[in-house]
């Protein structure tokens, strides 16, 4: 295999030896056993697979994982901080942004980094932030407004 | 899913010299989009090993290509037949070599048929990276000339 | 309304979602485990002449390669269909046979031939590309309609004109008198497109064989666990139902398309018997796209006549049903018993003629997608009656309220017979139209349609009052119907020695929330808090028996069996109290959470009842201890949801885009539980509908190539694709089930599209535009407006 792989997961220091063509989101999930980031496409168009690599919200299904070498990332798993839930995730719940839960974990990454960047972003701003995600039971709606709430709340 | 590729070039070198090249299997080697290897079968006949890579898709084609209605130093016809896991590919196209202000144009045509992952992922991009590849293949053939020795 | 039932209590599942803590099946592992990739077929129709696997086994780190010549041999069966539709003239429903992988010849692009099995994924994919299989290409068909005509590609040997039943329901002579007799007759005919489902979840499947035990164990992404355990154990594998068990953990998103048992994982149970070891497969989005059943592909002449005053007559429809290359599961009933039964609409149409022709092509196979066989009906009917009142000068909702059934509650009313089979529970549609109207301001929003109109932009009003048939299925009438399953459903309520709950649920969630729902119907039914209740689903070794979750059946069907076990544990409950309380069970009341003697303070908690029904040590006597019951519920009736939907879209006069700017649905599905999962399930519901209208559609070439088989190039709707959907409601109460409820998770589905597709066609109306394919693409929409001597 032959390639040592130092990264920092949610605070945690991995060193793993992977092979070159492993996934990000194959290293994560399989080597990691972080289930949270899920994989919905092989296309780049889902973003179930976001995490952030050091702050930016990444696709993970579309990089390597020797390319995160010596990057921080942050994974769903790591947005809970001593128990607290993230503005976001209280968001999700609170305004039932979710349904089978199974993109709201690249949803809630993507929405992280869009709150970075804007942290009181119009409907529109939202709608737009949000379109590298697919979400297929919600309709979006809740969504927005999951984002709206953590952002009045955050 | 049909595809139609079909564009011309011109080179600055006299028909002869542009004709002994296409017709020698290393340089056809080089024009044809992406090919990997090129074995001589028999007469007009080639194992060619096609590669194609359209945006997320990369696949493998094991193809048969023959010449035909061969007319020295016009151009040719040809027929790819061929399959891979990625789907299978086959089509008819030509080169045409005509008189031209800069020396000789070169014309390339083919009309092919795709199928499976190249056709339901790549299909908005096929012609496109087709237009590329002969580009490409264009560039290679100048390159191939003007490198061997007259 | 209870403490809990009516409240938009927050959902319970919620709290491992929003941390990544679901479990779905791909994030479960085994020991050992192996991983299988599938060779498909790039080709939509072939002879295989050979599949050659000795370069794929050769590979380092290969377990082993089966081809279909190895199921085949092994005798296995494959895929069954679970409905019988026959012909009209008595002949038997043709079934061609659905192997697990094919040896002779390949169907649809996708069909499998080969599995690869390696000791990692990235291994059993480089293999898979190594098995060469030799095809000869064939002719292929992909078009419903001309599937019949002679000389078309024949899919199956055995099924002529590729026909797989004809059908027809209504009185064909009566409807031909109508439009006879009609003074205006409106015409429509359309493709209801090829839908891909795209639950983002792909289907996945870990499966193990303990030879100790001799039992197999698959943990799947099906919304019907028990379902699947059924048509695996008796059917697809032959393997003794006590030996099987089918997890179907976290889900997600099924729209419909894991309802079906699919040979893929079959395939992966087979295996890991052969090589034992366990076998875990997860699709890839591109083979979802190629294996998912897609949904729709409908062909449709539709016809609805009216006399002088604009009352409906005669309402006749012929449509050319594409089956795909195999008849999946429930594939033969969507286009019958799913649609043409839902032909009367919620009007009063005299005469009704369905006439469907079911058919195989060379496609990815087609069964319920979201909806199933009622949005088809429903954009029939709904795009007939706007075209009918802008072709007839009449305001689309006067025509409506002409036709309406009147009221009926179907108690002090009776329930109304259909002329297609049906029976309405209970339904006031005008009540619910004219909420509709005032929630959506429509005066006023005529009103800016007609000046945004004179300033030269186009903004258009779409309705579409539905009705739908769901909460499927009372089991005799679909047996009768040619079903060869009952549509029951199943739950057990065990009320612990603490007087804790927990529901075991036949229904499976996949978002739907049922672990609040149900929670909040049992726990004021006995007076408890959320907390006090649990609800287990999707283990056939943990939950009894249940038939799953589709057809918006859930909480109409499996709620009503939670029901019948909270009606035997409160009255066991209350023969326990009568003892404490040294009174006949005759004289108690419960409320609150606790038995009480009629007209005294006297009671005892349901607590103190659990605990006693445990530690029986004063007990009454011949009655057994403990407080447990199972329960079956076979409804008396479909439950009929409608509402009416308004849609207003302006069209882009420069690019033909569509943006819909605004929606009001107003859905009326009995009862309400939890409004904001009723609301969530409606916003995603219309999003799909709004998908078809606009957005998606499978496209084929004539070879057969599905050619936007991937989320780079099938449109799927975006957040910005949509405004804030505004949602209502008016509650007519199912007068058949206990909980009066009807169902949700299709309506906004089924209603949307022709809501749509009617707003843009207002928008379009200057230009003479009478109809559009779906879906409305700007290029589609832009060509219509610049033909007609629009240019």
């Amino acid at each position: 295999m032959g390639y040592t792989l130092k990264v920092n997961v949610n605070g945690k220091a991995q060193e793993d030896d992977v092979n070159p063509r492993v996934l990000l989101v194959d290293y994560i999930r399989e080597k990691l056993g972080l289930t949270g980031t899920h994989v919905g496409c092989d296309t780049s168009s889902c973003g179930a697979c976001t995490v952030h690599v050091d702050g930016k919200a990444v696709k993970s299904c579309t990089m390597f994982a020797v390319q995160a070498d010596g990057a921080d990332i942050t994974t769903i798993e790591g947005m809970c901080q001593n128990g607290e839930l993230h503005p976001l995730q209280a968001g999700f719940k609170e305004e039932h942004g979710l349904q089978c839960g199974f993109c709201t974990p690249g949803m809630i990454m993507a929405c992280a980094d869009l709150l970075e960047n804007n942290s009181n972003p119009s409907e529109d701003e939202i709608r737009h932030g949000l379109e590298g995600n697919f979400c297929r039971c919600t309709g979006y709606h809740n969504i927005v407004k999951a984002v709206q709430h953590a952002a009045e709340n955050g | 899913m049909a595809v139609t590729l079909q564009k011309s070039y011109s080179l600055n070198l006299p028909r002869q010299d542009v004709w002994d090249a296409i017709i020698t299997p290393e340089v056809l080697a080089e024009i044809l989009p992406n090919c990997k290897s090129l074995e001589p079968l028999g007469d007009d006949e080639f194992n060619a090993n096609i590669e194609i890579k359209i945006g997320p898709i990369k696949g493998k084609f094991n193809t048969k290509l023959s010449l035909f209605d061969i007319h020295e130093p016009n151009g040719y016809k040809f027929k790819v037949d061929g399959d891979g896991v990625k789907g299978a590919m086959s089509g008819e196209g030509e080169i045409q070599l005509s008189d031209h202000p800069d020396g000789t144009g070169f014309t390339f045509m083919a009309k092919g048929n795709v199928s499976g992952i190249i056709a339901r992922v790549g299909q908005r991009l096929i012609e496109a990276s087709g237009k590329k590849l002969m580009d490409q293949g264009f560039k290679n053939l100048k390159q191939k000339i003007t490198t061997v020795p007259a | 309304m209870g403490k809990l039932v009516g409240q938009p209590i927050k959902r319970v599942e919620d709290n491992r979602f929003i941390k990544g803590e679901g479990k779905y099946t791909d994030d479960f592992n085994m020991p050992n485990q192996t991983f299988a990739v599938y060779v498909r077929s790039p080709h939509a129709h072939a002879k295989i002449n050979s599949v050659d696997t000795s370069a794929a086994e050769a590979m380092d780190g290969v377990v082993k390669v089966f081809t279909g010549q190895d199921i085949a041999d092994a005798g296995l069966a494959g895929s069954i269909c679970g409905w019988q539709v026959d012909f009209k003239n008595g002949d038997t429903m043709k079934e061609p046979p659905h192997p697990i992988m094919v040896a002779d010849k390949v169907r649809h692009v996708g069909d499998p031939v080969a599995m690869v099995i390696a000791e990692d994924k990235y291994t059993a994919r480089d293999a898979a590309e190594l098995v060469n299989v030799d095809y000869d290409v064939l002719g292929a068909i992909v078009d419903p309609k001309a599937a019949v005509e002679d000389g078309a590609a024949q899919v199956h040997d055995d099924v002529p004109n590729n026909t797989i039943y004809d059908w027809e329901l209504g009185d064909s002579a009566a409807t031909d008198a109508a439009f006879e007799n009609a003074h205006h007759v409106t015409s429509l005919s359309y493709h209801n497109q090829k839908l891909v489902p795209n639950a983002i979840e792909p289907r996945a499947a870990l499966a193990h064989y303990d030879a100790n035990e001799d039992k197999y164990t698959l943990y799947s992404t099906s919304q019907n666990p028990h379902l699947a355990r059924l048509v695996i154990g008796a059917f697809v594998l032959a393997i003794p139902e006590h030996k099987l068990r089918v997890i179907s953990p976290d889900v997600g998103g099924g729209f419909g398309s894991k309802i079906f048992v699919y040979n893929d994982e079959c395939g992966c149970l087979w295996a890991s018997k052969q090589i034992g070891r366990p076998v875990k497969w997860t699709a890839d989005r591109s083979e979802a796209f190629i294996t998912d059943c897609h949904g729709r592909d409908h062909v449709t002449d539709a016809q609805m006549a009216f006399d002088a005053d604009g009352n409906i007559t005669g309402l006749r429809t012929k449509t050319y049903a594409s089956m795909g290359a195999y008849l999946s599961n429930f594939s033969t009933c969507v286009p019958t018993y799913l649609h043409g039964t839902l032909m009367q609409g919620l009007y009063t149409t005299p005469a009704v003629h369905v006439d469907v022709t079911a058919v195989v092509t060379n496609t990815v196979p087609v069964d319920a997608y979201r909806g199933a066989g009622r949005p088809e009906a429903t954009y029939s009917i709904e795009r007939l009656m706007d075209t009918a009142a802008r072709e007839m000068g009449m305001d689309p909702t006067e025509l409506r309220r002409k036709n309406f059934i009147p009221a009926f509650d179907g108690v002090e009313q009776p329930g109304y017979q259909t002329q297609v089979a049906l029976q309405y529970d209970s339904g006031d549609y005008e009540t619910n139209m004219d909420k509709a109207l005032q929630v959506a301001d429509y005066e006023s929003l005529k009103a800016t349609r007609d000046k945004a109109k004179s300033e030269g932009r186009l903004v258009g009003i779409g309705f579409s009052t539905f009705i739908e048939a769901c909460g499927i299925a009372p089991s005799a009438v679909v047996g009768s119907l040619g079903a060869r399953v009952g549509l029951y459903d199943a739950a057990s309520i065990r009320v612990h020695p603490t007087g804790k709950v927990t529901i075991h649920s036949g229904a499976h969630a996949h978002g739907q929330g049922h672990e609040t729902t149900f929670a909040q119907v049992v726990a004021d039914a006995f007076g408890i808090g959320m907390d006090d209740v649990n609800v287990i689903h999707g283990d056939t070794e943990n939950v009894p028996f249940g038939m799953g979750t589709y057809g918006s059946r859930s909480l109409a069907v499996c709620g009503s069996a939670i029901m019948k076990s909270v009606d035997k544990v409160k009255e066991k409950g209350a023969r326990i109290a009568a003892h404490k309380l040294e009174c006949s069970p005759d004289d108690l009341e419960f409320a609150n959470g606790a038995w009480t003697v009629k007209g005294t303070d006297k009671s005892v908690g349901f607590g103190d009842v659990a605990l006693t029904a445990y530690v029986p040590h004063d007990y009454p006597a011949d009655e057994e201890p403990g407080l447990d019951f199972a329960s079956f519920y076979d409804p008396a009736n479909f439950v009929y949801p409608f509402g009416t939907h308004i849609c207003v879209v302006e069209v882009d006069k420069d690019t033909g885009e569509v943006d819909v700017t605004k929606y009001v649905a107003v859905d009326d599905c009995g009862n309400v539980i939890n409004p904001m999962i009723v609301d969530g399930q409606v916003h995603g519901g219309v999003a799909q509908g709004i998908g078809q209208a606009l957005y998606e559609g499978a496209v084929y070439d004539d070879d057969g190539q599905l050619l936007n088989g991937s989320m780079l190039d099938y449109t799927m709707p975006r957040a910005d694709n949509f405004p804030m959907f505004e949602t209502d409601k008016t509650e007519t109460p199912c007068p058949h089930n206990p909980l009066g409820v009807k169902g949700i998770g299709e309506a906004g589905t089924i209603a949307s599209t022709p809501a749509v597709v009617n707003a843009v066609m207002d928008a379009l109306s200057d230009y003479g535009v009478k109809d559009l394919q779906m879906p409305l693409t700007p290029e589609r929409v832009w060509s219509a407006m610049n033909s007609n001597g629009n240019a």
